[in-house]
């Protein structure tokens, strides 16, 4: 298990590096900061005095080795906007993505595989039906369009709840459930799936027939195989999570790492950019280790490989 | 199971709708204005975004101000002459104090104005000062002098967005700080800061004009044009900036609402780069200007908010010229223009345009590149990010026609011809002797009236060799709640001063 | 190949799929001869008008018109083309690409497979949006590079599926043997490997059809997408998304077709691992 730990945390770390050195190229190569920060009248020369006092004139592989070098001891350099360190304008959004992240994550759980199992077990029937429709809503609507429809109606037409910000309870109700949706749908699709195929089994058909109350039977064996697929599913959409988490913030105005990694790219200001990258890219690395881990957890075939 | 889903439901039901917005309860004193972007820094010199200078008119002042007649008007400094033509003696006024209880003196005038003339790491402001003031000495504490490079006609309209912090207070808690607590004379201070979520601001009750009569504004950040215009419907936001003129007429026709729109100083062209064919021929230049029909632009793709705008000058701005006639829509003379400069089967060329830095700005390109197409000019319109957009436009690398928008303080004919026009300055897509020449007569010509000839002489010839295809001046529209009193600004400052809510 | 056609003829979920399938492949490829106008005419006195009104000039607008006065049914029809070519092309990009990565992994092992599965832990690290943004930031906004981005975003999937067939089949014992009798690697990749492989990676790129054609409309929404006025499904969504209480049709009709393709895809997902499942005889006597 040791030697299992250590060789996935190694890998991560390449990822890692592998990640910002993409995001360094591509931020850095197409447009220049300095002139995106300076009012609509300067020259061009002040522009370029301008990039020699922050040191963007320098070779690009100076820059990242410098960038590698002061990331390693903790500091991701000074935003060229806001003049705050970089990372600390990361870290201060970070708490309300984790909020919209974790909250999501919880609700899409919470609510993807109990409707996963009741579908699966009313096959055909009425509620197998609107799970469909919901599961089909889910995973053609992009993101954007379910929260704008939600402020439409929620706050617009009904007025219940509040269109952007964050702070009270109200205002994380809408943002985290259309995050949600897509990834309850894909759970709900999974699960569903997984269990038809335990349901199937002639064990469990058995047990049934023979008036075993069929929910202990359902949750002790159906739940265990469902599980790794879910988790895989799980692992995988993360990153899809917070893709979504960027649009998610966008249209709910909501104060985030998203939007401000985005605002970063538009003006190029690659301190933050990076920054933000490596926190996303750890947040992602770190869930799918997790998801890794309780492979090893649930399934002892895997442990030993 | 059934069971259990049931109750499930029933919770999240009952979570959802016994957590109403409170939210939703009008809140007497407090005023929220909606904008699409937050302030990068409450440092007003590391900051030229529109929407950040709007906010900083709330927590600073500067020596002088631009009224909406376009005069200027006495701020921080109450009087002023010219020793000789090169000097201006300000005399600040006194008993002001700033918003930490320290007296404002003419330390602080000299201390932020050589902050922003530093050419060691400079400011993002520093452009505004550069090469045009020599240096700024204070005699006394209420007295200061401001020494220019050259004579500078535009000198008092230049200082209006010239903010004055403390100099003791920056000094001792260095900028970054200074950045996220900022401390200036204006009506309100900055309270709460949000970043990205909103900034509160709380009025300063001895500011110098008098108490403000709002007690606390809130900007607030709402990047979605859908939800900003929620916000304004459900009243959650009093002031929306920007508001899309397809709102126009459902705001206007909500009781509670009501839509307040103003000439804006930004007008808004397309350039040429004027060194490569085939704009290099005067005569492209202004069949271009005879083939597009601005009127049906404006009309069409504005919904008819637009000002047409037959010269380089902004209609709000001193040293606008209102003698000149636009040119007249004449699709035959364009191609006969053509042919005399060669090109009797028309060309293809590009048109870059940003996409949504200014209302329609696709749509607007798109709209001209149709016109264009009727007399033979094929225009291949190439939707580019500003980033790179500016990055090629500043480098001059910009190969055709690019639509762009320009305006803002300060409030002078000059301002647009040292960014576009004067080869000394900016005029990088187009300069020539003629034009360089009346530029600096009007830069150097101290009385109005003799600048304003020279200006029209300018816009003329200007218009002559059509280095831009002339279209319009923006109208900028805000929405908002009946409750605020409150007029918006020709130079789109945000400033609630004189804001009352009834 | 007839053999699977008929399996998906006797499920119901693998009809109903090809016909909406069918349906939109028609759009695509027919659509001068069926929309019934210009989707990039404009006409101002006949914007914003709900379906079925008629226009001042006795036109019928069976979805209503947008704001530049554009006949929507005509550029829904339209749009097919450009929503399938962007959906159409980074799925199958993506899945030769990263089918084949994973193969050749899979086959090869040792170092070749610890970089390949390297990178693909970079690119799955990398938010998906983020990763959009900056590479059109870079590159430029086209169709080709759209229709790289979506790719990029989803070639790791396969490059895992992938793999694991081969890593299991390896082990199966005929495989094994032909190995061992000294074929060549190739020849075993092309002959037993390969179409072991393409049966779940068919079944990926159904599921992913729909995801392709969602980042298009997010990425549209984010101003990246395809440039107006040429009409994709994803863009008139983004674009209506303005009018969503004044206008509803402008995105709605859109929505409704990304929702049929996305579902007709899925449920052709579903129709063929039902289809390539050994156990489908059992099931559907």
């Amino acid at each position: 298990m040791q030697g299992y730990l250590t060789r996935r945390i190694a890998h991560s770390l390449l990822a890692l590096i592998g990640v910002t050195l993409v995001a360094f190229v591509f931020v850095n190569a197409s447009g220049d900061p300095a002139a995106l920060l300076l009012p609509g009248d300067a020259t061009p020369a002040q522009a370029a005095e301008l990039r020699r006092s922050l040191g963007l004139d320098r070779p690009f592989l100076a820059q990242y080795g410098l960038f590698v070098w002061q990331a390693a001891h903790g500091n991701f350099g000074t935003s060229l906007r806001q003049q705050l360190p970089a990372a600390q304008v990361i870290l201060t959004n970070a708490p309300a993505t984790a909020e919209l992240a974790v909250g999501a994550s919880v609700v899409s759980v919470v609510l993807g595989v109990p409707l996963g199992i009741v579908a699966a077990s009313y096959r055909g029937r009425l509620y197998d039906w609107l799970t469909s429709v919901f599961v089909l809503i889910g995973q053609s609507a992009p993101i954007f369009w379910l929260g704008l429809m939600a402020i439409w109606i929620f706050s617009l037409e009904l007025r219940l709840l509040p269109p952007f910000g964050r702070g009270t309870l109200a205002q994380l109700v809408l943002p985290v459930m259309t995050l949600a949706w897509y990834v309850s749908a894909l759970l709900t699709r999974m699960t569903r799936a997984s269990m038809l195929e335990v349901l199937d089994q002639d064990y469990i058909r058995t047990a049934r027939s023979k008036g075993l109350s069929w929910i202990p039977v359902i949750l002790k064996h159906a739940l265990r195989n469902a599980a790794i697929p879910v988790l895989t599913v799980f692992g995988l959409q993360f990153g899809e999570l917070l893709g979504g988490v960027v649009v998610t913030e966008t249209v709910f105005a909501w104060p985030g790492m998203g939007r401000a990694i985005v605002d970063a790219i538009d003006a190029r200001d690659y301190p933050v950019v990076l920054a933000g990258v490596v926190v996303v890219a750890t947040m992602f690395v770190a869930v799918n280790l997790l998801v890794d881990l309780s492979y090893g957890l649930l399934d002892p075939r895997i442990r030993y490989q | 199971m059934r069971h259990a889903f049931k109750i499930l439901c029933t919770l999240v039901c009952v979570l959802i709708l016994a957590v109403p917005g409170a939210v939703f309860s009008a809140t007497d004193t407090p005023v929220s204005v909606a904008q699409g972007i937050d302030a990068q820094t409450l440092d007003p010199q590391m900051d030229t975004l529109g929407s950040s200078t709007a906010i900083f008119s709330n927590i600073y002042d500067a020596l002088v101000m631009v009224d909406d007649t376009g005069r200027v008007v006495p701020a921080l400094a109450t009087a002023w002459r010219f020793v000789n033509d090169t000097t201006l003696e300000l005399t600040l006024r006194r008993g002001v104090t700033f918003q930490n209880g320290a007296p404002f003196t003419a330390r602080d005038v000299v201390f932020s104005l050589q902050r922003m003339m530093a050419t060691d790491h400079p400011v993002l402001t520093h452009p505004w000062i550069a090469d045009i003031v020599k240096n700024v000495v204070a005699i006394g504490d209420y007295t200061v002098r401001i020494t220019t490079e050259a004579p500078d006609a535009p000198l008092l309209r230049r200082m209006a967005p010239w903010l004055i912090l403390p100099e003791d207070t920056f000094q001792k808690v260095g900028a970054q700080e200074f950045g996220q607590h900022p401390v200036g004379t204006g009506p309100y201070q900055a309270g709460q800061w949000v970043k990205n979520d909103h900034l509160t601001l709380n009025a300063f009750p001895d500011y110098w004009r008098g108490r403000p009569r709002i007690s606390q504004v809130t900007f607030r950040v709402i990047p979605e044009d859908f939800a900003r215009y929620v916000a304004l419907k459900t009243g959650t936001a009093d002031i929306l900036v920007n508001l899309p003129p397809e709102r126009v007429a459902e705001v206007q026709q909500d009781p509670n609402l009501r839509v307040a729109a103003i000439h804006a100083s930004r007008t808004i062209f397309i350039g040429m780069n004027t060194w490569t064919p085939p704009f290099n021929k005067v005569q492209v230049r202004q069949a271009l200007n005879y083939a597009v029909d601005v009127d049906e632009i404006i009309q069409t793709i504005l919904k008819g908010h637009g000002y047409r705008n037959p010269s380089s000058v902004n209609q709000t701005t001193f040293g606008y010229c209102p003698t000149l006639k636009p040119y007249p829509h004449d699709p035959q003379k364009a191609r006969e223009l053509l042919a005399q400069a060669g090109y009797p089967h028309g060309f293809s060329a590009t048109l870059a345009t940003t996409i949504g830095r200014y209302l329609d700005d696709v749509q607007v390109a798109q709209g001209v590149a149709g016109q264009l197409e009727s007399v033979g000019i094929h225009a291949q319109v190439a939707q580019e990010e500003w980033a790179v957009y500016w990055g090629a436009w500043l480098s001059r690398k910009q190969p055709g026609m690019y639509l762009l928008g320009f305006g803002g303080a300060p409030l002078d004919a000059d301002y647009v011809m040292a960014s576009h026009f004067d080869s000394t300055r900016r005029g990088i897509y187009y300069n020539s002797p003629t034009s360089d020449k009346l530029i600096a007569d009007g830069r150097r010509t101290t009385d109005d009236a003799g600048r304003k000839q020279i200006y029209c002489q300018l816009e003329s010839y200007l218009q002559t060799q059509a280095p831009w295809i002339f279209l319009f001046d923006q109208q900028d529209i805000y929405g908002m709640t009946k409750r605020v009193v409150w007029q918006p600004r020709v130079d789109e400052l945000i400033w609630m001063y004189d804001a009352t809510v009834q | 190949m007839v053999d699977l056609l008929r399996r998906l003829a006797r499920d119901p979920k693998g009809v109903v799929s090809l016909v909406l399938l069918l349906a939109v492949a028609v759009a695509a490829l027919a659509a001068p001869l069926i929309a019934p106008a210009n989707p990039l005419l404009q006409s101002l006195p006949s914007s914003d008008l709900a379906p079925m009104a008629s226009a001042p000039g006795g036109t019928i607008h069976w979805l209503g018109t947008d704001e530049y006065g554009r006949d929507v049914l005509a550029r829904v029809i339209y749009g097919a083309r450009v929503s399938l070519v962007v959906a159409l092309g980074a799925v199958f990009l993506a899945g030769v690409a990263g089918a084949t990565l994973g193969i050749l992994a899979g086959f090869a092992a040792g170092p070749v497979d610890t970089v390949t599965m390297r990178i693909v832990d970079v690119q799955l690290a990398f938010p998906t949006v983020l990763l959009a943004i900056a590479w059109i930031a870079f590159i430029g906004n086209n169709l080709a590079s759209l229709i790289a981005v979506v790719a990029l975003s989803g070639w790791a999937s396969y490059v895992r599926v992938a793999r694991a067939s081969v890593l299991a089949l390896r082990t199966v014992p005929f495989v094994e043997a032909t190995i061992a009798a000294g074929a060549s690697g190739a020849r075993i990749m092309l002959r037993h490997i390969a179409p072991n492989v393409l049966s779940p990676i068919i079944v990926l790129a159904t599921l992913q059809l729909g995801r392709a054609v969602l980042l298009e409309s997010t990425l549209s929404f984010l101003g990246l997408g395809i440039q107006p006025p040429t009409p994709s499904w994803g863009s008139m969504l983004a674009d209506g998304r303005a009018q969503l209480d004044t206008a509803w049709w402008i995105a709605a009709f859109p929505g409704l077709a990304i929702t049929l393709l996305v579902l007709g895809a899925n449920l052709l997902g579903d129709a063929l691992r039902d289809a390539l499942d050994p156990r489908f005889e059992q099931r559907h006597v």
